[in-house]
């Protein structure tokens, strides 16, 4: 087949062309310089595609993985006609009719329609080098930022405590508004309403008001009688030592320089305080003063301490040796001999804080059975109660004298008698008068010589007091009142370690230990080898012998100050 | 910038900070307020008043920088200064907190403003580390003058590539194509790498081995440029990283800063109106 090759350059002026003529069966299109339709440029391949004539007509075929576009769709090959545009590269070939009159099957005008383009432009445009070509931006960040915390953290919450309700609903929200001011955790006993900030905040830019504290504490206590009131606990906020939203324990206030500012010199603050200087429980604490009884008829007690032994005798008007109950040889009683421990009379109370109260029909009866007479084993005197104890007596006689039938020899025939057999009137009286003598005797026997003088001090009737008395008895039950000790944590020491019973042959013995038998666990609050024990351990600051704090209360709250 | 700024009029500023951080932390240690260490003892609001203020005074570099008509002492000192106090509001603000953190505008303070001065604390580190590396690694020229170069280069290695086979032709072309400098955030802080060039490189040096008599003078001119090429393209691209990383800290600084400020003053006004 006969080819005209027209290579066309476009120019200012026109079109130029450059033909070249060829004929050859099969024609190579490329960027090989030996192709006949040579394309020289790079993107074009060495043997892009072929051009032959078949039966059909002519036809295109690329070469290999080429891609050629034959009006403008993909092709691997394609018949051609007049008129068709095939796209080689940044080539576009048209074919074009031969002119008339000229041997040539087929003219194929070629032309460099996409110029490589400028590597320097295409790298600059690809290529981004310096951080505000990425589009990060300083002004709008900062921007966007201040506004998100400004919105969040300034504007709804200050929005939510002035709008009513608005606060309310947020707390509906995963975060109310406000939360995010709270700056730690409430304490756990203010846990139940803390999620409602102006329970306490109640105006803004206030310090928390005591009207809100007494709202729910109205009772607490003073803590300094009210005539040597000091104005620097009276006058001061709660929340001045109560302190929120810091740790679960800031709330009561423990340290020891709290108390000891004060009381290490009291003086200072009340020239007639009677209150030891304190200033740490090891090295600048008093000897205890336990509370004792001196009288118990005129309720007299007294503070002795216990360095003070001259003094320290409690007048309880008890007889009690505690050694002979705790002797290692026992004790004998009805069911023979019986080895006690402290625990069978001194009971833990509920709360493991004290002990209860000894009873005589509950600790003692057991032993001291309140019997009289061997002819009824069963009978018993009350306890406690000295007039009917005395009737008892005289009843029980008065009954053995009117039924007759007593085996006492000295006792007169009408008492002898046999069961049933009537009395005339004489020997009434003389019954009555035997039962009356019986009586006596035998009042001297129990009350003023055995079984109530074992433990009480009795007074046998007088010219003044025609009655038998037994002197009321009060033992002191806690002789520490201001102090808290709890006996349940102590339960890991013996009794006996701080209870010196064992040896206590009197019933005046004061058996509070010392001081410094505390001290051989208990330290002050910066000792290292002890137990930190600062002041609130076992003293508290609101103390219930004292009214309240804040009486005025109700006014306080409805002025707000 | 070079080291000198931090060893300006003899540590002055240092000393300064040093002062305060030690005064800070003895008063911490002896202090005993009697309740757990926080902003709302006397100690915690005296630290809290000079942690703000000093957050103040810092961002207020930002003007002063730009400060070129009356400028107020000189920049060397407010830049010294800037640094060593910046550091210092670590332990300020820290013994302010009393340790004390949780998830609320108060903490969201403290982290801002540690982050601001980890981002400062790394700005530093850039200027000091970074200029002296982009000097040694420009070797006299810009980055401009060498994205120019590599365009020459690209224009010559094409002509040559046109001589080779398709497959070498599509792969260099496809390396001249693709290589880029820089690109993304992440992009500009990676270290210069070579790719696609170094693939070319070797497939034309394979070719050299077994290609054909005529080739190989090509071949030995296009490995040559490829290779100068693929020098250029891990300069640049090391060049680029130096630049981003002393720049890129100021897009966490000064957003941050300012994001900082609003929540320090949404901290006190929390701390006021709550009081």
């Amino acid at each position: 087949m006969r080819v005209r090759i027209s290579h066309l350059t476009r120019k200012a002026k026109g079109v130029a062309h450059r033909d070249e003529d060829r004929e050859e069966d099969i024609l190579r299109i490329g960027r090989a310089t030996d192709s006949e339709i040579y394309l020289p440029d790079a993107r074009v391949n060495l043997v892009h595609a072929t051009l032959s004539r078949r039966p059909g007509g002519f036809f295109i075929e690329a070469v290999g993985a080429s891609t050629i576009r034959h009006n403008g769709a993909s092709r691997s090959s394609a018949p051609l006609k007049i008129g068709d545009n095939v796209m080689i590269g940044p080539y576009d070939l048209t074919i074009v009719a031969p002119a008339a009159g000229e041997a040539i099957d087929v003219t194929i005008a070629v032309e460099l329609v996409r110029a490589q383009a400028d590597d320097l432009v295409a790298l600059r445009a690809r290529s981004r080098t310096s951080i505000e070509e990425t589009g990060l931006r300083k002004r709008s960040v900062s921007w966007a930022l201040s506004i998100v915390v400004f919105v969040l953290f300034i504007a709804l919450p200050i929005a939510g405590f002035f709008i009513p309700g608005l606060n309310e609903w947020s707390r509906k929200l995963p975060v109310a508004f406000d939360h995010s001011w709270d700056s730690g955790p409430a304490s756990d006993s203010h846990k139940f309403f803390a999620g409602d900030c102006s329970a306490c905040h109640q105006k803004a830019f206030v310090q928390v008001r005591d009207s809100a504290c007494l709202a729910c504490h109205a009772k607490i206590e003073e803590h300094a009688p009210h005539d040597v009131k000091v104005a620097a606990l009276s006058e001061e906020r709660c929340a001045h030592c109560h302190k929120e939203h810091t740790h679960n324990d800031a709330i009561i206030v423990r340290a020891q320089g709290f108390c000891a500012n004060c009381h290490v010199d009291l003086k200072k603050f009340n020239s007639k305080s009677t209150v030891a200087d304190i200033g740490d429980f090891f090295s600048q604490h008093a000897e205890f003063r336990p509370t004792v009884v001196k009288a118990v008829e005129t309720k007299k007690f007294e503070r002795v301490s216990l360095s003070d032994k001259a003094n320290l005798i409690e007048q309880s008007n008890l007889k009690f040796p505690h050694d002979r109950h705790l002797s290692e040889r026992g004790v004998r009683g009805p069911n023979g001999v019986r080895q006690l421990k402290c625990a069978d009379c001194h009971e833990p109370d509920r709360g493991g804080v004290g002990l209860l109260p000894i009873e005589m029909t509950k600790h003692c009866a057991d032993c001291h059975q309140l019997t009289f007479d061997p002819r009824a084993p069963e009978r018993k005197l009350p306890h406690g109660d000295v007039a009917s104890a005395v009737g008892v007596i005289q009843d029980f006689y008065a009954g053995l004298a009117l039924r007759g039938q007593i085996e006492e020899e000295s006792a007169p025939a009408s008492v002898r008698r046999r069961v049933g057999q009537p009395l005339r009137e004489e020997e009434k009286k003389e019954a009555l008068a035997w039962a009356e003598t019986k009586a006596k005797q035998q009042m001297e026997i129990i009350l003023g010589t055995s079984l109530c003088k074992s433990c009480h001090i009795v007074e046998p009737p007088s010219a003044q007091n025609p009655s038998w008395r037994v002197k009321p008895v009060k033992v002191v039950n806690v002789w520490m009142p201001k102090a808290i000790f709890v006996h349940a944590k102590h339960s890991t020491v013996d009794c006996t370690h701080c209870h010196d019973a064992p040896k206590s042959t009197q019933s005046s013995d004061v058996l509070m230990p010392s001081i410094n038998t505390c001290r051989e666990c208990h330290g002050g609050e910066n000792q290292a080898s002890r137990l930190p024990s600062p002041c609130a351990m076992c003293h508290v600051f609101h103390r219930q012998d004292l009214g309240p704090m804040r009486p005025d209360f109700k006014k306080t709250a409805a002025t707000g100050n | 910038m070079h080291e000198s700024i931090l060893v300006y009029r003899h540590f002055r500023y240092l000393k300064w900070a040093v002062t305060l951080t030690v005064v800070a932390i003895l008063a911490y240690v002896f202090h005993t307020p009697g309740e757990p260490a926080n902003g709302g003892t006397w100690l915690g609001y005296t630290l809290g008043g000079i942690g703000a203020g000093l957050i103040f005074w810092l961002a207020w570099f930002g003007m002063r920088k730009r400060d070129y008509a009356k400028p107020t002492g000189k920049l060397e000192d407010w830049l010294s200064a800037h640094i060593y106090l910046g550091l210092s509001l670590i332990f300020i603000a820290t013994l302010h907190s009393g340790f004390q953190f949780g998830w609320n505008v108060h903490t969201l303070a403290y982290v801002l403003m540690m982050l601001v001065i980890a981002s400062g604390a790394f700005g530093l580190y850039a200027y000091i580390r970074y200029p002296r590396l982009m000097t040694d690694n420009r070797r006299g020229t810009t980055l401009d003058a060498m994205i120019v170069e590599m365009a020459e280069a690209d224009r010559e290695i094409r002509e040559l590539a046109a001589k080779m086979s398709d497959e070498i032709r599509d792969l260099v072309f496809d390396a001249i194509d693709n290589t880029t400098i820089g690109g993304g955030v992440r992009r500009q802080l990676e270290p210069g790498r070579s790719g696609r060039t170094v693939a070319a490189i070797d497939k034309v040096r394979s070719a050299f081995a077994s290609g054909a008599r005529d080739q190989t003078e090509t071949s030995r001119r296009l490995i040559s440029l490829l290779t100068r090429k693929n020098e250029l393209v891990v300069r640049a691209r090391n060049d680029v990283m130096y630049k981003a990383m002393m720049d890129v800290w100021l897009y966490v600084h000064v957003p941050l800063s300012f994001a900082l400020l609003v929540a320090l003053v949404a901290h006190v006004i929390a701390v006021f109106f709550y009081w």
